[in-house]
């Protein structure tokens, strides 16, 4: 009879844990999206500005996601603006050669973006990179 | 105090305007400027959001004259000396002769005479 009993309840646990498992598979197939945002070349009117150790980047765009840093590559001069969701757009202009000196440094950029006459500010992180 | 600019051949002078306004309140307020941004002379109608500052810049508020270098597109680089307290839109728009500014100044109408 214990046995029977021990039988029962180790069949019941195997049924538990395996529909247990198959929800978090189907959890993990839900989390699986596309990247929000602009993704790829963004052609719209864009600004770099430099002040000392100050830098802004201006570009006339209204994000649907938010904007989380902005990466520079040493190699290619390329400049992107990685958003919270995953996409990364390429900003239509190179960091310059002549302000090495400054972005070689720089930490901070105030990222101002919007096509009116609102415009919304963020100061977020710049990272350097080389392309692999 | 000299700005260098360096621009997209397409862009307006109120973008580069707006810009300025930004760098004149990062100037004038040190590491923590965003703390202040919003009582910035260039910076009005600031609120702060759930991803950053909204605000509209005051072209009026320049708080110190400042020269701007611009680079456009491929460019040689001319100087803008902005005065405080002047249109910074205005003043960048006769520096770069096809920019736009939001309003129409005298004389701009390009379309064909009847």
């Amino acid at each position: 009879m214990l046995k029977d009993l021990l039988t029962k309840l180790v069949y019941k646990l195997c049924i538990w844990r395996k529909a247990e498992d198959d929800d978090s598979s189907f959890v993990a197939d839900e989390e699986v999206k596309s990247p929000k945002g602009v993704n790829g070349l963004l052609d719209v009117e864009t600004a770099l500005l430099f002040e000392d150790s100050r830098v802004i980047l201006m570009v006339d765009y209204d994000f649907s996601d938010v904007p989380s840093w902005i990466e520079g590559d040493t190699e290619t001069k390329s400049i992107s603006i990685v958003q919270m969701g995953g996409a990364v757009a390429n900003v239509k202009m190179t960091l310059p050669e002549q302000e090495k000196e400054r972005w070689q440094n720089l930490k901070r950029v105030a990222l101002v973006s919007g096509t009116g006459s609102q415009k919304l500010m963020h100061y977020v992180s710049f990272t350097l990179h080389k392309a692999a | 105090m000299t700005i260098t600019a360096y621009t997209t051949q397409n862009i307006s002078a109120d973008n580069l305007a707006a810009a300025v306004a930004v760098m004149d309140a990062m100037r004038t307020g040190g590491d923590d400027f965003t703390a202040g941004f919003g009582s910035h002379s260039a910076i009005e109608n600031a609120e702060n959001k759930q991803d950053g500052i909204a605000f509209t810049a005051n072209m009026s508020g320049l708080s110190a004259d400042t020269d701007v270098e611009i680079y456009r597109g491929k460019s040689h680089g001319v100087t803008v000396q902005l005065t405080a307290g002047e249109k910074m839109n205005d003043k960048l728009a006769e520096a770069m002769p096809t920019a736009q500014t939001s309003k129409p100044t005298a004389g701009s109408d390009l379309s064909p005479k009847k």
